[in-house]
């Protein structure tokens, strides 16, 4: 009796995959949810993405509205003080965001412009949006835009075309926003954002100094080599920010933001609970399964210890399998929604303004740390489960 | 090999064994006959451990066995081959691979030994498609594994009374060729009459007679 589970194989396998089906149609449902609602993005990326995030966003202390930016002046103070750090920081990048109006023709829409330096926010950009056809902004153009597919579908326009920008003040009062400026730009590049009816523009940061008639920003973005700096790093800046009249806040920072506070707690405890009631359902299935298995080998003479071994020897095999077949699953989902063309990566940006990409590689994380409690878990039951020797 | 003292066992409202003493030895023919509810069942399950029993001893190769002690209890259930009432199979598994995972026994083995117990063709059959006298058979045949005695636990429960004596043509047959033990109980003397058996008991009132 050298070994029961191992050539009893295919016998479990088949009854596995039985239990495993309904349970990975439920993940690829919820995968698939989490792609389309912008909610559950939100809260899901900004999850993943906290702990290894090492930027530090310095902003106007009250900037809420977005009516108040910071001058051109102030950045100067700002770029000097932090060019004495350049050991911890690598790299610098201002951020204006305003609104506006685009024009091809006699079609008109409303916009949400981010004025980016391409050269140091490419990496993040690219990270962060799909272009669907032209290309990324060119650093040697001065005229260039990129606008999301809602954007240019609602004005049908392509990569190539050309369209009028009319920039609006930053009035509060929406009503009383003005026309400002006027120029005309190329579309460059149109891309996804995976936010849906979402009229995003990208510009270049030197087309905002034209556009906006300042060199003024919303906020400034220190890239930091080493997250472990972040807090370090805050609270030696912070005196000198309160200075100029100027707040820093990290990733941290937003979790406790009243508008992601609730969310956060009620989105984690469901997707939670969730987790442990597939668990426990697919372990104590799996193990209902082998109840009559027990009974049968302890009435022909196996000894508990044998069983248990065998047992044990079998989760760790299916162990192995569910954390596969949970990446199988996760991938396969991921490339069914690129196929679909909705962007796999995830961009959103909120009232809050959290900016935020989830990659393949962190769903491949969740999805073995999973696997991996599924395997100790499945141990300690197996452990844990009594035999009873009556075997009746 | 097998000897048993004064077996008590009582339910909650009567005793149902009540000094049970006999032996079995390898290559002998016991028979215990009773009628419904009359202790049979227990008794058989009582000796293996399936159930407790609440006086007298059970001698396994002349030492009293430790029904706590599990590996004792182990070897015991691997020497005595039981074929209870129950069903205890792997579902879904054919009799095939039941002799192949459970036993680990050779193909030429599990051929011959089906072949004997007219159950060639069920070789790659699952078990849920079986008859009840193939059921029964199979289960003989699982229940013959390694052992050097036998417990049939009333063949009737199952089979017609036909069907009971041409399993238990089959099973004499069997045995044969082999020096196993057995201790078969049933509801009907009728049954055994045909067949030799060194002993038949009748369990009433919870002894034997």
């Amino acid at each position: 009796m050298k070994s029961f589970s191992l050539t009893n194989f295919l016998r479990f396998f088949g009854s596995y995959l039985f239990i495993s089906i309904p349970i990975f149609l439920v993940s690829l449902v919820l995968t698939l949810f989490l792609s389309w609602s912008d909610s559950f993005k939100e809260v899901y990326a900004t999850l993943l993405n906290l702990d290894s995030d090492s930027s530090l966003h310095i902003k106007p202390a009250n900037s809420r509205d977005g009516s108040v930016t910071i001058d051109e002046p102030t950045l100067m103070k700002l770029k000097e003080k932090l060019g004495e750090s350049d050991n911890i920081i690598r790299n610098v990048v201002p951020r204006a965001n305003f609104y506006g109006i685009i024009k091809s023709g006699s079609v008109d829409s409303t916009f949400t412009a981010k004025g980016i330096d391409p050269s140091k926010d490419r990496e993040f950009i690219t990270s962060s949006i799909n272009i669907v056809s032209g290309e990324f902004l060119d650093t040697r153009k001065r005229d260039s835009i990129l606008i999301s597919t809602e954007l240019a579908n609602k004005l049908k326009v392509k990569s190539g075309d050309r369209v009028d920008l009319y920039t609006l003040n930053r009035d509060k009062n929406k009503e009383k926003r003005q026309e400002i400026n006027k120029i005309t730009v190329f579309v460059d590049g149109v891309f996804q954002s995976g936010v849906e009816r979402r009229e995003l523009i990208i510009i270049p940061l030197y087309l905002t100094d034209t556009l906006l008639k300042n060199s003024n920003v919303d906020e400034i973005i220190l890239n930091l080599y080493s997250s472990n700096d972040v807090d370090r790093f805050k609270e030696a800046l912070t005196p000198f920010l309160e200075k100029l009249n100027l707040k820093v806040e990290s990733r941290e920072e937003y979790r406790h933001s009243e508008s992601l506070k609730s969310s956060f707690i009620i989105v984690s405890a469901l997707i939670s609970l969730l987790l442990i009631f597939l668990l426990y359902r697919t372990l104590t299935a799996t193990l209902d399964k082998r109840d009559n298995d027990i009974k049968t080998l302890i009435h022909y003479g196996w000894s508990s210890n044998s069983i248990l071994s065998e047992l044990s020897k079998e989760f760790i095999i299916f162990s192995i399998f569910i954390t596969l077949l949970n990446s199988v699953v996760l991938f396969a989902s991921m490339e069914i929604i690129s196929s679909l063309n909705i962007v796999p990566t995830l961009f959103t940006n909120y009232p809050v303004e959290i900016e935020l990409a989830v990659n393949i590689q962190d769903i491949f994380i969740v999805s073995g740390v999973v696997g991996l409690a599924t395997l100790l878990t499945s141990l300690i039951l197996v452990r844990s489960r009594k035999i009873d020797l009556s075997g009746e | 090999m097998l000897e048993i003292s004064n077996l008590k066992k009582g339910f909650s409202d009567r005793n149902v064994l009540n000094g049970v003493t006999f032996d079995l030895r390898i290559g002998s023919r016991t028979a215990i006959v009773g009628g419904v509810g009359s202790g049979k069942t227990a008794l058989l399950d009582s000796i293996l451990g399936y159930q407790k029993f609440t006086n007298g001893t059970v001698l396994f190769e002349n030492k009293k066995l430790p029904y706590e002690n599990s590996s004792k209890v182990v070897e015991l259930r691997r020497r005595v081959g039981y074929l209870s009432e129950k069903n205890h199979f792997l579902k879904g598994a054919t009799l095939y691979n039941h002799f192949k995972w459970i036993f680990k026994l050779q193909e030429s083995q599990i051929v011959d030994l089906t072949a004997e117990l007219e159950l060639s063709t069920n070789l790659y059959s699952r078990v849920e498609s079986l008859s009840e006298a193939e059921l029964w058979r199979f289960k003989l045949a699982l229940a013959s594994v390694g052992a050097e005695i036998l417990l049939i636990d009333d063949p009737l429960s199952s089979l017609s009374f036909n069907e009971s004596v041409e399993a238990l043509t089959l099973l004499f047959r069997f045995l044969e060729q082999r020096r196993v033990g057995l201790l078969i109980t049933t509801s009907e003397e009728e049954l055994i009459k045909g067949f030799y058996m060194d002993r038949v008991y009748r369990l009433t009132d919870g002894v034997l007679v």
